[in-house]
């Protein structure tokens, strides 16, 4: 009962907190306007004439034509899918600035993740191994004097 | 006469440094105690050699001496005096001289705090790897990138200017200094870790006479690295303040593992562990602000801001595997010794907390690291163009940084050793509480997306927890002493400035966190085409555009438009979004202008000027809790600035002191009933 009492108010906290993160993250479904749909097309591609930025952030006038081609597309009916593969196979898979999950692209993903889990399985084990030595052992030193002991009573 | 004197000031660095580096190993072999005191002279030559350098290519910027290259390329007669300065850090070879300049500054604090020591083996070793890093970065002036190399041809009468972008907004003066003083303070740990492989000390020593140099290289790079960010957003126009452009990432790498280090030394100095990790750190450190110096000045990768290229690259890279070698090497030798004798009693305590961390720290580093170089290895394996950018990173690095986010909230909670069901309810329900509350709320104020959400409620977590370790402290101090409440605080913080120090930091992470999420989910940005005296609307805010102004200088041609933002009815001023011609330069430069609030920003950039009938096109763009961004950056320098302060009073003497310094997240130091064995 008091283990109850004494648990049962984090138990509503943690339903509390997993039912507002559930919320959070359940799709919203709502329509997305073509205006979204094009900027998520936008903020996954290269702008050509910059290193690091995407169509979607970068003022070049190159970016900005390619922002209303964009557009014009999802318009004229194409998925984001074809908006994307319409500009891998005008400029190469380079304009895509999320590595695409296949050849050496997939590298860039598996290598982190394997080496995150390889990390952590390793902390486990030791973790584990810290855990299951004794902390203080008993040498034989002391067995002896426990074992003369003994026989001397 | 100033090419001169300054290239007679490289040319004495280098002697200073390989002098130094032979009458210190000497020393060292013959254990002659008047050459190792001899050594430290060899640093404050050195200081002398850079200063002279220095001073020498201020002066020719100053006088516009054309007849030295690095000047007629960053300088005109038109560049403002401020720019005209900075001039130093515009490019590569003055950025090396500034660089040198600050090595020179670290190693001349070294010798001269630790002068009573210098015959000590383990100072002697830092000091002379000090000034090997030295020798290295002045050969490196004297040859490839001499800054003081003669124009050639006829001396031009004025000189190009600093790229456009490097003369456009006051933190470039602060923002390259605050980065170098980052980046090469990190030599000092490195040179003492260095030392203490070499001379089998890698007990708790060199950790401690260590510990300010790296909390002040860590603070400076900190402080850099949010300068950068504010300064992107502040003149590059798109809006935004972190690209993943290779130049940011090679900065963020530093200060991944540097971070790290920063909390597992603690796990060293209180159980004896990680002594092995602590130095492939503090290594791993100093040879990525190696590579990031690689990386910008090789001109590798073509970004913002590698404005030069040259054959410096392949003196960078040899250096870099020079001190990978010599730092593995010396692990793999020492491995055997090194292994150190304590263990982790339970999941559930700081220091596995502190190993968690670590292990995000390091897969972030890695992340970070391998989306940098990925697309030059994939290039160079296979010919194949690929590119890593911002989706990639983000992706990536957001679970990271929330576990990161959640490991800062709990951690300082948790004891060392193990933690007890009641011990750990009594110091979470406040906290927890306070999170599952920002949750449910952040939800039915309409937030959505688990990352945000949960970094709010996490933020929520940590702040919480902060202040009630605060609030302990100040109540105990209270009754000890019946002091009143302002008196306790600051006494309570001064009593362990290292525990408050890293709250006050872990405070300024909370609100950067919570900036990075509302800004980045939460911004609206749009293009408005406006007449003289017309207004649009965005997000309650109002703007009027009210004409245009060109402005010639010698130094460049600026078209601003005036524009009025009104919101709500109040009139919060006229500002003047701006696109710049340089001589120099093909294309205009935009200069934004930015209404800065507490809340939000108003980003307005002029996306053309007017046409034939008058017309602009504006950028407007709503950016909130952007301010919180560089906030929570100066709370951090101010952790950083507190933790470095001494203790007000040491209560035990000796390696007891080291258990005080760490006391329990309650303020009180926690009965340690036996002593680590070591």
């Amino acid at each position: 009962m008091t283990a109850l009492r004494r648990w049962a108010p984090w138990g509503l906290l943690g339903l509390l907190a997993v039912a507002a993160l559930a919320v959070a993250a359940w799709p919203s479904g709502g329509h997305r306007t073509i205006a979204d749909r094009a900027r998520s097309v936008e903020s996954e591609l290269r702008c050509v004439d910059c290193e690091a930025l995407s169509i979607a952030d970068s003022s070049t006038s190159n970016a900005a034509a390619q922002r209303a081609d964009i557009e014009s597309r999802l318009r004229a009916g194409e998925t984001e899918a074809q908006v994307r593969r319409a500009y891998v196979d005008r400029y190469g898979p380079s304009i895509l600035l999320r590595p695409q999950n296949k050849g050496l692209g997939m590298l860039v993903w598996a290598l982190p993740v394997g080496a995150l889990v390889l990390g952590a399985g390793g902390l486990a084990v030791a973790l584990r191994h810290w855990r299951s030595e004794p902390r203080l052992a008993a040498s034989s030193a002391d067995e002896q004097l426990v074992r003369r002991t003994r026989e001397a009573r | 006469m100033r090419a001169g004197l300054g290239y007679f000031g490289l040319l004495l660095g280098v002697m200073c440094s390989g002098v130094g580096v032979v009458v210190l190993a000497l020393g060292i072999a013959l254990r002659d105690n008047a050459l190792l005191r001899l050594g430290r002279w060899f640093v404050v030559g050195l200081l002398g050699a850079a200063l002279l350098s220095v001073v020498a290519m201020e002066w020719a910027l100053l006088s516009h001496d054309y007849s030295i290259r690095y000047v007629a390329e960053n300088n005109a007669r038109a560049t403002p005096l401020l720019f005209t300065i900075t001039g130093l850090w515009a490019a590569l070879e003055g950025s090396i001289l500034l660089w040198g300049l600050i090595l020179a500054g670290y190693l001349a604090v070294v010798v001269h705090k630790f002068r009573a020591r210098a015959t000590d083996p383990l100072v002697a070793w830092a000091t002379l790897t000090g000034l090997v890093v030295a020798l290295f970065f002045f050969l490196l002036m004297v040859f490839p990138a001499n800054p003081f190399r003669a124009t050639s041809g006829a001396v031009p009468l004025d000189g190009r200017g600093p790229n456009p972008l490097l003369q456009n907004h006051p933190l470039m003066a602060f923002h390259p200094p605050m980065l170098y003083l980052g980046y090469v303070g990190f030599t000092v740990p490195f040179s003492f870790a260095v030392a203490a492989l070499v001379t089998g000390r890698f007990g708790e020593g060199w950790l401690a006479d260590t510990r300010r140099a790296t909390l002040v290289a860590w603070g400076f790079l900190t402080i850099g690295i949010i300068l950068g960010a504010w300064w992107s957003y502040e003149v590059l126009g798109w809006g935004g303040y972190w690209a993943w452009d290779p130049v940011e990432n090679a900065s963020l790498l530093p200060w991944l593992t540097g971070t790290a280090f920063i909390h597992s030394v603690m796990v060293q100095e209180r159980r004896g562990m990680l002594r092995v990790w602590n130095l492939s750190l503090v290594i791993a450190t100093f040879c990525l602000t190696i590579l990031g110096t690689f990386l910008t000045r090789s001109g590798i990768v073509n970004s913002v801001h590698s404005f030069t290229q040259s054959n410096i690259g392949w003196w960078l890279l040899g250096f870099l595997f020079f001190v990978a070698a010599v730092g593995i090497g010396l692990v793999a030798w020492r491995g055997d010794k090194l292994r150190s004798p304590g263990r982790i009693d339970s999941p559930i305590s700081r220091e596995a907390a502190f190993l968690a961390n670590n292990l995000v720290f390091a897969g972030l580093a890695f992340v970070v690291l391998l989306g940098t170089v990925f697309p030059l290895v994939a290039e160079s394996l296979n010919g194949q163009q690929l590119s890593v950018g911002e989706p990639y990173f983000d992706r990536m690095t957001t679970p990271l940084g929330l576990a990161l986010l959640f490991l800062m909230a709990a951690a300082p909670a948790l004891p060392w050793r193990a933690a007890s069901g009641e011990v750990l309810r009594r110091r979470l329900v406040a906290p927890a509480w306070a999170a599952a509350a920002t949750l449910v709320l952040a939800v039915a104020l309409g937030a959505r997306g688990l990352g945000d959400v949960l970094a709010f409620g996490l933020a929520a977590f940590a702040l919480t927890g902060v202040a009630r370790q605060v609030w302990i402290g100040v109540r105990a101090r209270r009754h000890a002493h019946g002091e009143a409440a302002p008196l306790a605080l600051v006494r309570t913080v001064r009593g362990n400035p290292r525990l408050y120090g890293g709250l006050i930091v872990h405070v300024g992470v909370v609100l950067i966190a919570v900036a990075l999420a509302v800004s980045q989910s939460y911004t609206t940005k749009r293009e408005v085409h406006l007449a003289r005296n017309e207004s649009a609307t965005v997000r309650g805010y109002r703007v009027t555009y009210l004409g245009s102004r060109t402005v010639n200088t010698g130094q460049k041609t600026t078209v601003s438009a005036r524009v009025r933002i009104h919101a709500g009815g109040r009139d919060l001023g006229v500002y003047a979004p701006a696109v710049s011609t340089f001589p120099n330069a093909n294309e205009g430069i935009g200069t934004p202008s930015v209404r800065t609030g507490l809340l939000g920003d108003v980003y307005l950039t002029l996306v053309s000027s007017p046409n034939e009938r008058g017309r602009v096109t504006l950028g407007v763009q709503i950016t909130p809790m952007a301010l919180w961004l560089w906030l929570g950056g100066g709370i951090m320098a101010a952790g950083t600035l507190v933790a470095l302060a001494p203790a007000l009073r040491r209560v035990r003497r000796g390696r007891r002191a080291v258990d005080v310094l760490d006391a329990g997240p309650d303020g009180a130091v926690e009965p340690e009933l036996e002593v680590a064995a070591r």
